[in-house]
């Protein structure tokens, strides 16, 4: 799950990672008040609130000059800026071209930073322990950076059972360059911050970047990433607070709300399929024979057919869906609850799409009964390749 | 022969008494596992389907059921708890069918395991299966057929269609592992890949891969340096959008490293034949391993 930046920014805060004065707004009305808070400053740093990097470099669709991240230098543009963005959309490199409705704005003072540093915490999963990435190039991409310039890179792994020693500390902070004994005590208080939210809230990614070292000589996390594990949500009720369920798929959220992986696509193949594995190969099967699928769908293991329904229903929702693909293995979830789940949503009518159906494994032949019986016009596949053929030719008459 | 489980397997399942649990445990049951315990604590004393005695905790089960291995069911909150409960009791071999187990759990269930007398498969595993010996999972029985293809998967639904594929073009299997979809978890695919390498019951391997961290790569490097027998492959998720985690925990593009062309690249680099198609892996394997030249 990921959350905007101001929150990022409000949970570091309470882990005594120093971050600048700044105040969010969620609607006009909030303006006002917001800005008295925040006191009069010579600048205002406005910042759209949205679940995209590459904000600075966006446009707004709704016709609004400059990026998602713009300096003022009054109070009155901050407030007529943030005013506008409210409600817009942001669109960036990595949103699509719809971008995102930004429901709030971030309004801070502007720091001059000396020096810039990226700092993050995750898991490196080929060490199978948590990892420090650190560089003195704040700013920069670091997938980029760790592509072409890797020695710029510090990699220090942290045990698990005893978090981030003392000495760890001291070997990241020198290779910074942070020698000066106000800006060390300020990154203990970092690391330890970005640490702790990994571990006691199960981050799975904190990103400070970048870190800067402000004109006052002191550390100051400028800008924010934290995304959390969606299997550690469970045990944090502040930060399943925090979701915006704007800045996601509206389809991508109903699913979810029934426990089902489902991804939207630009396809026109809804594809209904069980376990992650053979949801993707069914994707790339499609695309073999130059077919798009219109959505990844896990429906997971324990789904009842309440879920699997709504399953069918977010499918058929997809107005850009020409056809519907069934493809499921039983082991832990049956044929026949697959089958009980389709009539379901259809709720006695027809389909009005051509359905192709493979259903293997536990409780097949029932769950191919029962849609045979209910569905005159469905075609039956045996196997993987038999479906690439059947859907190509249902495809092709439509 | 076989890898990790055999008919001297001996079961001890946590989680006994839950609805999934008792649906595949019959299963199991119903192929010839023996599984001679249940793990629930607060119904130690009572039995599972009037035969299989049901135990507070795990060093009760060991102690008087003899049980070499456990099969873990326990719901996700508490599911690596069931894990380092077993490491404790010394249980050989661990599989955990769980899913959506927090990774910060499974890093200590890690450090757990280092220098334990256990090997954990999963979580989030399909499980493992002998064919014709013994099944310790959720997959369908009627798919397997007993001979001597090792078959190794990051999937549980993939690794059941491999399998499918195969037996239907008469090619057995050794034994089936699945390694689990998460990012955080026991047997790699490359110490799969290993065993089966040793194993002598086991003539060719395929391995079924996906987007996501670098095992694939890990496994064929030793592919590459140390094994003989054929071997094939199949990477799911060619066509995964960067950046979205597809199902699995596990499974998600973060960089070039670990999307399905770098991997695949890896794979045929090592001499692995690397089937274009999902549902031509048994044929890939096939040609590979020489069975269709006959």
């Amino acid at each position: 799950m990921k959350i905007h930046e101001y929150q990022a920014k409000e949970l570091l805060a309470s882990f005594s990672v120093p971050v600048e004065r700044g105040v969010v707004v969620r609607s006009a009305e909030e303006i006002g008040g917001a800005m008295g808070k925040l006191g009069e400053r010579a600048r205002y740093a406005v910042k759209a609130q949205i679940h995209s990097g590459g904000r600075g470099k966006g446009h707004f669709s709704g016709g609004l000059e400059g990026g998602g991240v713009q300096l003022v230098s009054s109070e009155k543009k901050a407030v007529d800026l943030a005013r506008r963005m409210l409600g817009n959309r942001l669109v960036t490199a990595q949103n699509g071209p719809d971008g995102s409705l930004v429901t709030a704005v971030y309004i801070a003072e502007v720091l001059e930073p000396q020096r810039q540093f990226y700092l993050s915490i995750l898991i490196d999963r080929a060490a199978q322990r948590p990892v420090v990435l650190a560089s003195r190039d704040g700013g920069v991409e670091i997938e980029a950076l760790a592509e072409e310039h890797p020695e710029k890179i510090l990699r220090e792994h942290i045990h698990p059972l005893f978090g981030p020693e003392a000495f760890q500390a001291r070997r990241i902070a020198f290779w910074l360059g942070l020698k000066d004994d106000v800006l060390w005590e300020d990154f203990q208080r970092t690391l330890a911050g970005i640490y702790r939210i990994f571990w006691e809230k199960n981050a799975s990614l904190v990103e400070i970047n970048p870190l800067i070292v402000t004109e006052e000589g002191r550390l100051c996390a400028l800008d924010a990433k934290i995304n959390f594990e969606d299997n550690g949500l469970p045990r944090h009720e502040d930060i399943r607070a925090l979701r915006d369920s704007a800045q996601e798929d509206e389809k991508e959220v109903r699913a979810s709300e029934f426990g089902l992986s489902y991804i939207a696509l630009d396809g026109t193949v809804g594809c209904l399929t069980n376990g992650a594995g053979l949801a993707m190969a069914t994707m790339d099967m499609l695309h073999s024979y130059g077919i798009r699928p219109a959505n990844f769908l896990d429906l997971g293991d324990n789904s009842g057919v309440d879920a699997i329904a709504e399953a069918v229903r977010i499918l058929l929702s997809d107005k850009n869906a020409r056809c519907l693909l069934v493809n499921i293995f039983g082991g832990a979830m049956r044929g026949d609850l697959v089958a009980d789940g389709i009539l379901k949503a259809l709720d006695g009518k027809g389909l009005s799409l051509p359905l192709v159906v493979r259903i293997e494994g536990a409780n097949a032949e029932l769950g191919r009964k029962t849609i045979a019986a209910a569905l005159p016009g469905t075609v039956f596949a045996d196997d993987l390749a038999a479906i690439g053929y059947a859907i190509k030719n249902a495809y092709e008459r439509t | 022969m076989s890898i990790l489980v055999d008919g001297n397997t001996r079961v001890l399942v946590h989680g006994i008494t839950g609805k999934a649990a008792t649906f595949h445990v019959r299963h199991c049951r119903e192929y010839g596992t023996k599984v001679v315990a249940g793990l629930r604590p607060g119904k130690g004393g009572q039995q599972f389907d009037g035969v299989i005695p049901i135990y507070d905790t795990a060093r009760e089960a060991v102690a008087e059921q003899g049980a070499n291995a456990s099969l873990i069911f326990v719901p996700a909150m508490g599911a690596a708890d069931a894990i380092m409960e077993a490491i404790d009791a010394e249980i050989p071999l661990i599989v955990c069918i769980t899913e959506g187990i927090p990774s910060n759990d499974m890093l200590r269930v890690r450090e757990r395991l280092l220098g334990s007398h256990s090997t954990l498969l999963g979580p989030n595993s399909p499980g493992v299966i002998s064919p014709g010996k013994t099944k310790l999972g959720i997959m369908p029985s009627h798919i397997h057929q007993p001979g001597s293809v090792g078959v190794v998967s990051r999937s549980g639904t993939l690794t059941f269609e491999t399998v499918w594929q195969l037996t239907r073009r008469g090619i057995g299997q050794s034994s089936c592992v699945g390694i689990g979809g998460d990012g955080v978890h026991g047997l790699t695919l490359l110490e799969v890949v290993r065993r089966f390498n040793d194993d002598p019951g086991t003539d060719g391997i395929i391995m079924v891969g996906e987007i996501g961290g670098e095992e694939e790569e890990a496994a064929a490097e030793y592919v590459h340096r140390s094994v003989k027998k054929p071997v094939a492959a199949f990477i799911a998720g060619i066509t995964a959008p960067p950046g979205r985690r597809m199902g699995h925990a596990g499974a998600i593009i973060s960089g070039k490293k670990s999307g399905a062309a770098y991997k695949i690249a890896a794979l045929e680099k090592a001499g692995i034949a690397v089937a274009k198609n999902p549902a031509s892996i048994a044929e890939t394997y096939g040609e590979r391993a020489g069975l269709f030249a006959k």
